[in-house]
């Protein structure tokens, strides 16, 4: 039976590509609104978050397509849905990029 | 799940194509406890296809898998039931080998029993070992692991005469616990181990009783 953490690091060994992508489209739009007012931050947060989740999307896909198909079997053989660790990276990523969202829009409403 | 029991394993009425390539019209392939099937056939006839929809992996146009009376349908549930050695390497490059054993729950000491020389190896990455020795570890890891079956998509590629028949000697040891499917273009090496022999030809799967049928059906020459 695997702990927890041992699921947590094969969640981020199998997704790591999608992770790193994701991260950085997460980086860039928490960047992007931290330095704009608080006005437009209100406005474009909703945009912003429509489009790193179009990033997730599109590099999910491209993970699905391009990664070897062989490797999978080392998920499968120790008893893992490869198709469970795609679930919660996905639900880890997105977890992340809310929890910063709020963080930044609290912290600049604070500043206000 | 080792147990005294036997188990059985039956794969049936597998169809699968490729746009209007028919590649398996309706294979089958069963095993049980105690027995090696080895599983022949010509370069891109189809044994790894059949492999992989039975573990799940390939959307077949029809498949029934039975483990004992259970059916069972997924990639989720088959890994439970079967360890599947692909033909190409599925270990992480980068994970030391212990690690890896943790994964699997497997005895790293019991694997330097079988093959000492990888004692010195517990803390080196996969990346850093040869084709054969990854190979060595990728079907111990599959033949030693609990579960009832084992599918071993050409294991002898790769390996020296003398690593063959280590390998061999273990299928012979762990058959007795398991049911094991084995599929190799070293065919010799794979009869000396078959208890049952299959051939894959044109989607169909053929039993063979002995060399001629082989002949008969345009796999090897006499």
């Amino acid at each position: 039976m695997l702990t927890t953490r041992q699921k947590f690091s094969l969640v981020l060994m199998y997704m790591r590509p999608v992770l790193i992508v994701s991260g950085l489209g997460t980086l860039s739009a928490i960047s992007a609104l931290s330095v704009m007012s608080v006005q437009a931050m209100k406005g474009n947060a909703l945009p912003m978050t429509i489009l790193k989740i179009i990033i997730l999307a599109i590099s999910t896909l491209l993970f699905t397509q391009m990664s070897s198909k062989d490797r999978k079997y080392f998920y499968i053989n120790i008893g893992i849905s490869t198709k469970k660790l795609m679930r919660r990276a996905i639900v880890l990523d997105m977890l992340a990029y809310f929890v910063l969202l709020t963080l930044t829009m609290v912290i600049r409403y604070a500043l206000n | 799940m080792h147990s005294t029991e036997k188990n059985t394993l039956l794969a049936d009425s597998i169809r699968l194509a490729f746009g209007t390539y028919n590649v398996l019209n309706g294979a089958w392939l069963r095993s049980e406890t105690g027995k090696v099937t080895g599983v022949l056939g010509r370069n891109g006839c189809g044994k790894s296809c059949m492999f992989r929809s039975i573990m799940g992996e390939l959307k077949t146009q029809g498949l029934f898998v039975k483990f004992n009376d259970t059916v069972v349908t997924g990639s989720d549930e088959m890994g439970r039931y079967v360890k599947y050695m692909a033909q190409k390497t599925f270990l992480p490059p980068k994970m030391p080998l212990k690690q890896i054993f943790e994964y699997f729950g497997a005895d790293y000491e019991a694997f330097t029993e079988d093959f000492p020389r990888f004692a010195m190896y517990p803390d080196t990455p996969v990346k850093e070992l040869s084709g054969g020795e990854v190979r060595i570890v990728e079907i111990w890891l599959c033949l030693c692991s609990d579960a009832p079956f084992c599918i071993l998509d050409e294991p002898f590629s790769y390996l020296a005469p003398v690593a063959v028949e280590v390998i061999q000697k273990l299928i012979r040891r762990q058959k007795e616990k398991m049911g094991i499917i084995v599929s190799d273009h070293n065919y010799e090496a794979l009869l000396e181990i078959a208890d049952e022999v299959l051939l894959l030809s044109d989607g169909y799967v053929h039993l063979i009783k002995d060399r001629s049928d082989l002949v008969r059906y345009g796999y090897c020459r006499l």
